[in-house]
């Protein structure tokens, strides 16, 4: 019964199409649209609560939507049964067979379509070599460590060649250096057969490391969706650009239009130059909001009397040596609140705690990100 | 470091403290007092002049038929506990809360009642006169009772029931400890409803049905009450010929023997179940 099982060769294109469910009150989908390209890497970000991993369920087949379509190459794949939907999954805590040997693990979706032996072993071997694990066919899961344990789930989600992997958030188990190297690792393979990936995760660095695109998610909504640089770069709410990655979120109202740039009156602060946005208009007397990255700020101090635009004078409250930077919590005289990275190391000036500091942005580097 | 410094200074001291050795003494004392020195005496009757009753009871055919029935008896008790309790089990481990409260308490229920009375129940369903035979005459569906009571049959029945915990609470804990993923990833993996059971539920519950199936054949194989009563002398089972030996012909000598006969092969079925066990988990 399980040899008819599809086993198509090439990966698919998914479409999530306008899903929604609900369990009891809450609301865990709610009209969820997404499309995936045949061979995209796509991560779906989001706190945990924000329905991320309903979703995978839901296109993985453990649980059904209430409304909506699930497709796959344009066929709809809502109500099929989850053994027959060919898409390989990598549980959160790998979810590896602990009594049987990593080779019958990563055999196991072979043997349920009915492979033939020789086949199964050869590519089994295949299988295990590409995750450099060929020596270990024999152990038991448990006789591994973690970042081989997850090599093994990748192997046995992938050996079958199915027209989607799904991914849900497997390096939470991992320290920070194998975690790196595990991203690395498998973006490597799925590069390698063009695999559409669906990932998940609430890690925004990973999120921005891994993925062709990423779809922010929050309350069982998608928010935005776009590379990683327009995620970061151009946040659609002040809820994406706060949960990814630093950032000041400035209230002000627009005084005047200067052609390339708006001149934002800050609630407590100076006037600041802000970008124009094709897709979002403010003509003067509204109230908007304004976002400025810390690591955006450019360290005033050799130029003291500087009539830069987009100048912050205050003074230091907090700060910390982060390595790569340092870290400054700044508040200006009208009593701002400012968060500022700057450049550490030798050739830099480093601020402590009660110092005055000034420092400036380039227009283009603060985004408009709310008209009311 | 630190942990193999102290741990030997720890360990040479330990038996100036009390144990968990010394804990079990108590009942290590009333164990002896009350079983191992009986047994011994037993034992020891057994073999007075020689090895006579036991050649009485291995030869003649009557006793070894008795000790054959008995285990078959014991057999087919411990396969229909298994075919009834597995799906109980895994339906307590696998609904919510709620359900599995009610299960359990319809598991554990005959638990706490007494066999005895639990057998005489079984008189009351199965008699001439039983419910089961007066809903049948009263249906037309028969003309005469059917005679159940004092049958194989009746006997299998109430052992069945008696049995059954012991065999889907050691089941049920093993299946509570499967992580619930492995199912969901085999089904993800092309996995049918039956091959899940089969590759996952089964191999993973092993320990749990091994200590269920033993529990349940090594208890059978010494059942007493409900053959009697259910039986109606008609059912010998190899207990019931100890007593007879003991309370109508005070044969203690031939009794010790029957006894010694009846441990000796609880304690190698016992054996060999747990001996197919460690291989299996070994593979």
């Amino acid at each position: 019964m399980s040899d008819d099982l599809p086993s198509s060769p090439q990966s698919g294109r998914l479409q999530v199409d306008a899903a929604s469910k609900s369990f009891g009150q809450v609301t865990a989908l709610a009209d969820v649209s997404l499309s995936v390209a045949a061979g995209e890497f796509v991560t779906i970000l989001g706190p945990s609560g924000s329905g991320k991993t309903t979703l995978l369920k839901v296109i993985a087949g453990f649980e059904t939507a209430d409304q909506g379509r699930i497709l796959i190459d344009q066929a709809d794949i809502t109500e099929l049964d989850p053994a027959r939907r060919n898409i390989g999954m990598v549980f959160q805590n790998y979810a590896l067979f602990p009594h049987m040997s990593v080779a019958r693990n990563v055999a196991y979706p072979l043997t349920m379509r009915g492979t033939p032996k020789a086949e199964i072993a050869k590519r089994v071997k295949e299988a295990l070599d590409m995750v450099a694990l060929g020596g270990l066919a024999e152990r038991l899961p448990k006789q591994l460590s973690g970042g081989q344990q997850q090599r093994v789930a990748l192997a046995r989600a992938t050996v079958f060649q199915p027209r989607l992997l799904l991914l849900d958030e497997p390096f939470g188990a991992l320290d920070r250096k194998l975690r790196e190297q595990m991203q690395i690792e498998v973006r490597h393979l799925q590069r390698r057969l063009g695999l559409t990936t669906l990932f998940i995760t609430h890690d925004q660095e990973e999120a921005l490391v891994m993925s062709d695109r990423i779809a922010v998610m929050d309350k069982g909504r998608v928010l935005q969706v776009g590379p990683p640089n327009e995620i970061y770069e151009a946040p659609a709410s002040q809820f994406i650009a706060d949960f990814i990655g630093e950032s000041n979120i400035f209230a002000g109202v627009v005084e005047a239009d200067g052609g390339n740039a708006l001149l934002v009156r800050l609630e407590r602060g100076p006037v600041i130059e802000v970008g124009r946005r094709a897709d979002l208009s403010a003509r003067p007397g509204q109230n908007v909001r304004v976002m400025v990255r810390p690591e955006r700020f450019v360290d005033l101090a050799g130029e003291a009397g500087s009539a830069r635009a987009n100048r912050i004078d205050g003074r230091v409250t907090d700060s910390a040596y982060i390595g790569v930077s340092d870290k400054y919590r700044v508040v200006t005289s009208e009593g701002l609140d400012v968060l500022m990275r700057l450049p550490s190391g030798p050739s830099h000036r480093r601020y402590s705690a009660g110092e005055p500091i000034a420092a400036a942005f380039h227009a283009a580097d603060a985004r408009l990100i709310a008209v009311q | 470091m630190t942990l193999t410094e102290t741990t030997p200074s720890v360990a040479s001291r330990s038996w100036l403290r009390p144990g968990p050795f010394a804990l079990t003494l108590p009942a290590l004392l009333l164990l002896t007092l009350l079983f191992m020195l009986p047994l011994l005496r037993l034992f020891s009757l057994s073999f007075a002049g020689g090895f006579g009753w036991y050649e009485k009871a291995l030869t003649g055919g009557l006793y070894t038929a008795i000790l054959y029935r008995t285990f078959e008896i014991a057999g087919i008790v411990t396969f229909f506990s298994l075919i009834i309790g597995y799906p109980v089990a895994f339906l307590l481990a696998t609904t919510t809360p709620v359900w599995r409260a009610i299960g359990f308490a319809f598991v554990m229920l005959p638990l706490w009642t007494s066999v005895l009375v639990r057998t005489y129940a079984w008189m009351v369903l199965l008699g001439r006169n039983g419910i089961i035979n007066r809903l049948l005459i009263d249906s037309g569906l028969l003309e005469a009772p059917l005679s159940l009571l004092n049958s194989r049959l009746a006997v299998i029945l109430g052992m069945v029931h008696v049995m059954l915990p012991f065999m889907i609470l050691p089941i049920y804990s093993a299946l509570t400890r499967i992580d619930p993923d492995l199912p969901k990833a085999a089904r993800g993996l092309g996995a049918s409803e039956a091959r899940i059971l089969t590759t996952i539920y089964l191999p993973l519950a092993l320990r749990g049905i091994v200590a269920g199936v033993t529990l349940v054949f090594v208890v059978s194989l010494g059942f007493y009450i409900t053959p009697a009563l259910l039986g109606g002398g008609k059912v010998m089972m190899f207990a019931m010929v100890i007593e007879q030996q003991v309370r109508e012909f005070l044969a203690w000598n031939f009794a010790g023997a029957l006894s010694v006969i009846l441990l000796a092969v609880t304690l190698l079925m016992f054996w060999l179940l747990n001996q197919g066990v460690a291989r299996h988990l070994r593979d």
